[in-house]
């Protein structure tokens, strides 16, 4: 089973220091410095939304060049192969892989970034001048022994990393909780029928 | 604050009312998520669907700019509902009788239409916060303290807090939270015109002898009446009252009402120093620039919200012509006549503890490491006080609360036809204050940046014909600004929200300086505005990049021109 990270709602407070976090560690590591989660507000959630590293990958199904693989329990892209296609980012049900490049403002004389496109205009369809995008999502920090940097830095811990021993605890205290739950209701309910 | 931020994780009930912790204080947001989880009761009253409403037990949608009669209706309710704590009252109190004669006049059912609030909804709220065990918090932050009535307003929540007996007792009480970094420090320090360090009064003639005698001055020299605050500079400096002005790590013309006005104002000093670790708007005006140190490069004690002193200690020597804050006001007043000298900031802390009873046990020493030290701390040997006001017991002469009511006035600036939307400027987590700082720093820049945003409801925008994500401009009848819209379903219909770091997306250019007769606080979180939609996107997108780039070169070029006509680095 692949791992990934799980997000509890109701610890979230919408700070974004997971992708602070998230876009410096892969900044550091050579990797681009956009961050892999997003920040989802509505009017009653706020919560990180990232890559579910699913079974069947639907990313990996659809990458024409082999630049999406599984290894090591995690669904990786290699954005020196990625040819910037965009079918991943199409194919993705959570919209959690979009395709993202490095300006070019600030070398070569150009001194600023100078947009050709409203802001609001879907990642897909972007461009800017010199700038060549790959395809960006959750590689679980692969590059850190230390785990997923924005696990550890989530002032509340709503963050957590699903993995071989994590996954099981949870499962088991999601499973005690169940049995505890309909034990509860088989009372409720055999009082109903034998007062 | 009466209690402490650790603490606010044992009360049994924290009510928010104008204040959101996950945007200006993630920690203490951090406090309250743990509170949840451990049983606590969550009130919040706020015109936004803040984080904290989302895990709120109660959450009443405020209208802006209602405060006090909010409070009143609260007040009303809770006495009513037969909820007040008459013992604690009648041990710890004064004056219920003048009180109730106000408040009285306000149930929740006559205030719907300035609350906004469901009259049962609040009396559930009210049984709430009062039956609250073993305590109940009220947080508030700049959503009081940035309105007209602020001073007013405060009063209001602390004759709350004694009437329902929701004080005195541990992790209780009043947990209003400063809008800055070390805020409380520097009034603990008396960064104020009226007192000196540690609260005590300038016009009393026994702390004035007190202070002359330990700095060896004649007790004439120093000043026996208040001065002036900083919202007051601008107009004094029109009517010829203020001449020279230091401004000392504050970018006024980004933080401050009616930035454009100011800027004409501040251009009229005489002799205008700046010091600060970056070029701001505000140093490009400036006829000196003191280079300070940042955070990292200093020592000394930063005091928190709870009144908590920690010590913090430099990681890196100071770069380049850059002093210590404390030796650039040593060196300056040596020359002015008053020799200063102190060897580091342990001697300047040791004269602080002396002089401030309060402060005295809060050494060095204690604050080694990780360790803190909370005022009152009076002795070596006291442990500090997390809670203040134990048994009831005030700071008043006779120990006692007097109780205080007021009557609500409406904000200042109301909407009309010409400007049918309210402003109200907000905190960007972020970012810190004007953004000089963190500006600097790449991911959060990539995570924010300018123009900023314009929150504003999904309705209003679609009257106006404003997309999500648009570059949009909004303007008052004292400026304007391009800032980026977002359609926000937790924002209340009729306000638009800005936050006030951005340099194009300045929401200062709009706001209203009106003052609070006491405080002189200006009313951030009032003004009236239009928003309208920008037809040409992509020219938007590129003026915005346009004009900052504009602005940094100016900065640039500002210290470039200076040190080119002869400006030059002082060899102390």
């Amino acid at each position: 089973m692949n791992r990934s990270i799980s997000i509890n709602p109701e610890k979230c407070i919408g700070c974004g220091t997971c992708r602070a976090a998230c876009s410096e560690g892969h900044k550091e590591a050579g990797l681009q410095s956009e961050p892999r989660l997003s920040l989802v507000m509505t009017r009653d959630i706020s919560a990180a939304v990232t890559c579910h590293h699913c079974e069947g990958a639907p990313c990996l199904a659809v990458c024409p060049v082999g630049a999406i693989v599984r290894e090591d329990g995690a669904i990786q892209v290699n954005e020196q192969t990625c040819i910037g296609c965009k079918l991943c980012a199409i194919a993705c049900p959570f919209g959690a892989i979009h395709p993202s490049g490095t300006s070019i403002a600030g070398v070569a004389g150009i001194k600023y970034n100078t947009p050709s496109y409203p802001a609001s205009m879907s990642t897909l369809l972007t461009w800017d001048a010199g700038v060549y995008t790959c395809a960006v999502k959750c590689d679980l920090c692969s590059f850190d022994d230390k785990g997923p940097h924005c696990v550890a830095a989530c002032p509340t811990d709503a963050l957590e990393l699903v993995d071989e021993k994590t996954g099981a605890a949870q499962m088991r205290e999601r499973r005690e909780r169940a049995a505890e739950e309909s034990e509860v209701m088989m009372r409720a309910t055999s009082t109903i029928r034998r007062p | 604050m009466s209690c402490s931020i650790p603490g606010m994780e044992d009360a049994g009930c924290i009510f928010l009312f104008g204040y959101n912790p996950s945007a200006s204080h993630p920690i203490v947001s951090r406090r309250i998520v743990k509170a949840k989880e451990k049983g606590a009761k969550i009130i919040v009253a706020d015109p936004r669907v803040i984080e904290t409403a989302r895990i709120a037990d109660i959450y009443m949608q405020i209208n802006n700019g209602c405060n006090i009669a909010f409070l009143n209706a609260f007040c009303n309710a809770i006495v009513t509902e037969g909820l007040a704590d008459k013992k604690f009252i009648e041990e710890h109190t004064n004056g219920f009788d003048e009180w109730w004669k106000v408040i009285k006049e306000y149930t929740p059912e006559s205030v719907r239409d300035i609350t906004g609030v469901d009259p049962e909804t609040m009396r559930r709220a009210a049984r709430m916060y009062a039956t609250a065990q073993p305590s109940a918090i009220v947080g508030w932050g700049m959503g009081v303290a940035q309105q007209k009535q602020n001073v007013a307003t405060v009063h209001t929540l602390a004759s709350m807090a004694c009437i329902a007996g929701q004080i005195g007792k541990p992790n209780s009480g009043l947990a209003p939270v400063r809008g800055q970094n070390n805020v409380q420090g520097s009034c603990d320090m008396g960064m104020l015109p009226n007192l000196y360090p540690g609260y005590q009064k300038v016009e009393d003639p026994a702390v004035r002898e007190k202070f002359a005698k330990a700095w060896g001055v004649p007790v004439e020299r120093l000043s026996d009446h208040v001065g002036y605050r900083l919202t007051d500079v601008g107009h004094n400096v029109e009517e010829g009252k203020v001449h020279a002005f230091y401004n000392f790590g504050e970018d006024p013309l980004q933080t401050e009402p009616d930035a454009q006005d100011l800027k004409r104002q501040l251009s009229k000093l005489d002799l205008f120093i700046c010091q600060d670790i970056f070029m701001t708007q505000t140093t490009m005006l400036a006829d000196v620039v003191f280079p300070g140190t940042a955070w990292g490069e200093h020592d000394g004690v930063f005091t928190a919200s709870d009144r908590t002193f920690q010590r913090f200690t430099a990681a890196v020597e100071p770069k380049g012509e850059c002093w210590h804050d404390w030796q650039v006001f040593q060196e300056l007043s040596t020359r002015m006549g008053y020799p200063m000298h102190y060897e580091n900031t342990k001697e300047i802390w040791d004269e602080v503890r002396e002089m401030c009873p309060n402060f005295y046990g809060a050494t060095y020493e204690k604050m080694e490491g990780v360790g803190h030290a909370q005022w009152p701390i009076p002795t070596i040997e006291h442990p500090g006080s997390p809670d203040m006001f134990p048994g009831g017991q005030f700071t008043t002469p006779d120990h006692r609360a007097n109780l205080m009511a007021h009557d609500w006035e409406h904000p200042t600036e109301l909407p009309d036809e010409e400007y049918p939307l309210i402003l109200c400027t907000v905190r960007e987590v972020g970012h810190y204050s004007c953004r000089s700082m963190t500006g600097n720093c790449r991911a959060l820049a990539l995570l924010a940046d300018e123009p900023g945003e314009i929150h504003m409801n999904p309705a209003d925008a679609e009257a106006r014909g404003i997309s999500d994500g648009e570059i949009v401009r909004a303007h008052s009848r004292r400026g304007e600004a391009m800032s980026r819209a977002v359609l926000d379903p937790r924002i209340n219909k009729g306000a638009v929200y800005m936050t006030y770091q951005w340099w194009i997306g300045k929401c200062n250019n709009l706001t209203l300086h009106s003052l609070d007769s006491r405080s002189h606080t200006p009313e951030d979180k009032f003004s009236a505005c239009q928003v309208d939609a920008i037809e040409d996107q992509v020219w938007a997108e590129q003026h915005v990049q346009e004009l900052y780039e504009e602005l940094k070169s100016q900065l640039a070029d500002t210290v470039d021109n200076a040190m080119a006509a002869g400006g030059r680095r002082d060899e102390a």
